[in-house]
């Protein structure tokens, strides 16, 4: 897993850095590679340094486009480092498996997240083929279409909020040896990962 | 991070990103936004069509109660009783003190609707008490990135027991023993093996004891008294004060105090005696005296959880609770006494009726090992023995029986020198 998340910090560091020198922004072009290797060195380890140098991406990302210089190396770029972030955030579940039960799961991990950050891209680039002018009708239907999608995200990352079917049964009190079995159940607490 | 913390922090990005573009009023950087909008809705579309999924989870020890650095297999297996396939990645908890020797603590993949996965791994643990409670992992989605971090309570108990040495001849001398026969030697005539000495025949005598060659020299009927052998009340009192232990490299005075105290248990149990253990140090460790195999798990169990402390209710040795003890009974100090108020404890509990017998852990040739050679430290050496030279015989003159026990060698060597000198203090 760490593999894929240096493969995709490493994409977000080479996109960026050929739209910033080839914009012939040579700060932002070092900026991006500094940043990118900076990452693959200190900040794989922990979460929070892992999200810190997602919004370092993110911010150069959305400065090098505003420069101007074309949308497709900083989108590469932002959604390199994004699905780089969580991959990284991945790796840490897989710590103490085997190497090989490590592999099966960052393969499966990998082959989806490499169909989202496509599609993903693909939409960019079919958007900006598109010329929608942004008129007042169409600024507010966008701005009530992003609250609402905020409001449901919200309100599913609430703690504790139902979930669809499927729930597992609630584990009884400690059991002996002896009545090993039991029923696995989500975490109650989301923030203990 | 959990997969709607995942999907929320995207979304605020995106959304960052978004009114940036709307500020800027260029419509790259807002479709800059859209693949962290993509992201942010596919977590959240994965995370509501991920069904947990029915597992039956189970972890099977070889054996419960090992000993000391012993290996138990620890066999964990997971079934999914579900009608769906299930991407997991569970690991074991392994508790501090132990340690995987062989095998991974581990199980990770896709498991068939009623299939088993199972993994066994070696543990190998150190002394103590030992409780897995749970099983910790993640549930990956079928479809998407969504991940589920799953606990499950799963209690096992894995005793670590101490290792002990079987002990020669303990001697002791109680003030009181019980009605029952044992192995201790009264002083009194009545029924045992040993011979106590010779008397006229009287009648009601055994002629079964009629000492025939004596009866043949004094031409009158003599017969042999044998001595009165019982059983005795043994508590023992292990030191557990941390200022009193050091360890050395992996030398541990403590440990060695603890194998000793299980050595002189099973010593006097195998006697048919009644033996008591307090652990003196953290808390009030009180194992009650009674006989029997029984009473020998009960005494390793106490031993195997009994660790240094620095209580400061029990930092002196005066402290000790003697109204636990029968009245009479022997008592076994496993201790370095420390302070001279401490060393007064042994000689204070013979003088109110207790028949003392101090195992004194001399750890001198250990720290002397990691000392450097010199004139400083030979002369350190040479005092620190005079002092306790001092303090050992003044308790021997007090009547505690005392065994001087240097903690490099075997406690039995140590026993073998305190039988042949009758005070047990080394020269």
């Amino acid at each position: 897993m760490r593999g894929f998340a240096v493969a995709w910090i490493a994409v977000a560091g080479l996109a960026q850095f050929s739209h910033a020198a080839g914009a012939g922004m040579t700060a932002l072009a070092a900026l991006a590679l500094a940043l990118s290797a900076l990452w693959i060195l200190v900040g794989m380890r922990t979460t929070s340094r892992a999200t810190a140098f997602l919004t370092g991406f993110v911010v150069l990302a959305a400065v090098s486009t505003s420069s101007g210089g074309g949308l497709l190396f900083p989108t590469v770029a932002a959604t390199a480092a994004l699905f780089g972030w969580d991959a990284c955030l991945a790796a840490t579940r897989l710590v103490g498996l085997t190497q090989e039960s490590r592999r099966r799961i960052a393969l499966r991990y990998g082959t989806t997240s490499a169909v989202l950050a496509t599609a993903s891209i693909g939409l960019v680039a079919a958007g900006a083929t598109l010329r929608i002018p942004l008129s007042f009708g169409a600024a507010v239907a966008l701005s009530v279409g992003l609250l609402a999608l905020a409001t449901t995200i919200g309100l599913l990352s609430r703690p504790g909020s139902p979930k669809p079917a499927g729930q597992a049964e609630t584990p009884s009190s400690a059991s002996a040896n002896e009545k090993a079995g039991r029923h696995l159940s989500p975490d109650p607490d989301p923030s203990s990962d | 991070m959990s997969t709607r913390r995942r999907a929320l922090f995207s979304f605020v990005l995106g959304l960052g990103i978004a009114l940036f573009g709307l500020l800027q009023r260029q419509g790259h950087v807002l479709e800059l936004s859209l693949p962290f909008f993509v992201f942010s809705v596919s977590l959240v579309v994965s995370d509501m069509l991920h069904r947990t999924p029915r597992l039956r989870a189970a972890r099977l020890l070889s054996a419960s109660r090992v000993n000391e650095d012993e290996p138990a297999d620890v066999t964990l297996s997971v079934t999914n009783e579900g009608p769906d396939d299930v991407f997991i990645s569970i690991r074991d908890e392994i508790p501090h003190g132990t340690s995987v020797v062989a095998g991974e603590p581990a199980l990770a993949g896709r498991l068939g609707p009623e299939e088993t996965a199972s993994q066994t791994y070696t543990l190998v643990a150190q002394r103590g008490g030992h409780a897995q409670r749970e099983l910790r992992g993640s549930l990956w989605a079928p479809w998407g990135l969504a991940i589920q971090d799953v606990t499950l309570r799963l209690e096992t108990h894995l005793a670590s027991l101490p290792v002990y040495e079987s002990l020669g001849e303990i001697e002791i001398r109680p003030r009181r023993t019980h009605a029952f026969a044992g192995a201790i030697k009264t002083g009194r005539s009545g029924s045992g093996l040993e011979i106590l000495g010779c008397r006229e025949y009287s009648l009601g005598d055994d002629i079964r004891r009629i000492n025939w060659r004596a009866s043949a020299r004094r031409d009158e009927l003599i017969i042999n008294t044998f001595e009165q052998e019982r059983m005795t009340d043994v508590n023992i009192i292990v030191d557990a004060r941390a200022h009193m232990h050091l360890q050395i490299g992996t030398v541990k005075t403590f440990d060695l105090v603890v194998r000793a105290a299980a050595g002189v248990a099973s010593h006097f149990l195998r006697q048919s005696n009644r033996v008591g253990l307090m652990v003196y140090g953290d808390m009030l460790n009180w194992t009650f005296p009674a006989a029997g195999r029984l009473q020998m798990e009960r005494l390793l169990h106490a031993l195997a959880l009994a660790r240094p402390s620095t209580r400061a209710a029990f930092g002196k040795l005066r402290h000790i609770p003697t109204t636990l003890f029968g009245t009479g009974s022997q008592l076994v100090i496993l201790s370095t006494l420390g302070t001279d108020e401490d060393a007064e404890v042994p000689a204070q509990l013979a003088a109110r009726g207790y028949s003392v017998l101090l195992v004194y852990p001399n750890t001198i040739p250990l720290e002397r090992s990691a000392l450097a050679e010199g004139e400083f430290s030979r002369l350190a050496e040479r005092i620190v023995r005079l002092g306790q030279h001092a303090t050992l015989t003044r308790l021997a003159r007090a009547g505690v029986r005392v065994i001087d026990w240097d903690v490099t060698e075997s406690f039995n060597v140590a026993l073998h020198h305190a039988s042949r000198s009758r005070r047990g203090v080394r020269r």
